[in-house]
């Protein structure tokens, strides 16, 4: 399984750069694809797309979806989501990876996160991801790099936190 | 609006990513790009209408949409 290298991408936010872990996706719903980038944030508990991407460009109706209500605080408060599962194809050179993520979609516009983004549950079970901004002596020459996990390690012999049950 | 029946050419994909990369996006600030053979070829606040523009140019290929945000992002 080989690992996968990418720049980090630049914005401008006032007078500073700031350097963001893009990930240069194909979203996929049936035969409708989207190539975009989504933010690989590993500080969000789920991924999450704004609405205009799944009512807009891949012609879903949101109330057609399975609701939920979370309490999300990085967007403000209580908000109501909708699920959708999309196919998220990620690519260099020449390997190909392909995942199923269930994404939350905010029902209301003004709920709508400021970047399409890919949280921990499930893609961190998945790939490891390595922050790198320290790669050289110029942070702007950072990369991230995802490595596809193996589970080499036998489970039985870790201690399992006594909260979470099979 | 019709859904888009081209094809993604991950190669033109991963060319148009490097060069947007290079770009100054400021002006594009809290607007929905599209690029296509590295050019900017639709902005809007507007998704839609975005894709209303892109379905008008009869590109060859599905181009790479990016939505510029306006300000940091802090979870």
């Amino acid at each position: 399984m080989t690992p996968l290298s990418f720049a980090f991408f630049p914005m401008q936010v006032g007078k500073d750069t700031i350097l963001r872990p893009m990930l240069p996706v194909i979203l996929k719903f049936k035969h409708i694809e989207l190539p975009t980038a989504l933010l690989l944030d590993s500080g969000s508990d789920f991924s999450m797309l704004r609405n205009d991407v799944i009512e807009d460009y891949f012609q879903i109706n949101i109330s057609d979806l399975k609701k939920g209500t979370i309490d999300t605080a990085g967007i403000g408060g209580e908000v109501e989501v909708a699920w959708i599962d999309l196919k998220v194809e990620f690519s260099q050179r020449n390997f190909t990876y392909e995942e199923t993520i269930p994404f939350q979609v905010p029902i209301k516009y003004e709920k709508n996160p400021p970047l399409c983004l890919i949280g921990r549950n499930p893609f961190f079970y998945k790939y490891r991801v390595d922050f790198r901004m320290g790669y050289t002596d110029d942070p702007a020459l950072g990369k991230f790099i995802i490595y596809p996990e193996t589970h080499k390690r036998d489970a039985k012999q870790f201690e399992r936190p006594m909260k979470i049950k099979k | 609006m019709k859904s888009p029946k081209k094809k993604v050419d991950q190669k033109q994909v991963n060319s148009d990513y490097q060069w947007l990369m290079m770009q100054s996006l400021s002006k594009y600030k809290g607007q929905w790009i599209a690029i296509s053979e590295q050019n900017i070829v639709a902005r809007d606040e507007s998704l839609k209408n975005v894709q209303a523009k892109v379905n008008s140019l009869n590109l060859k290929n599905i181009p790479f949409y990016l939505r510029v945000p306006t300000g940091s992002v802090t979870a």
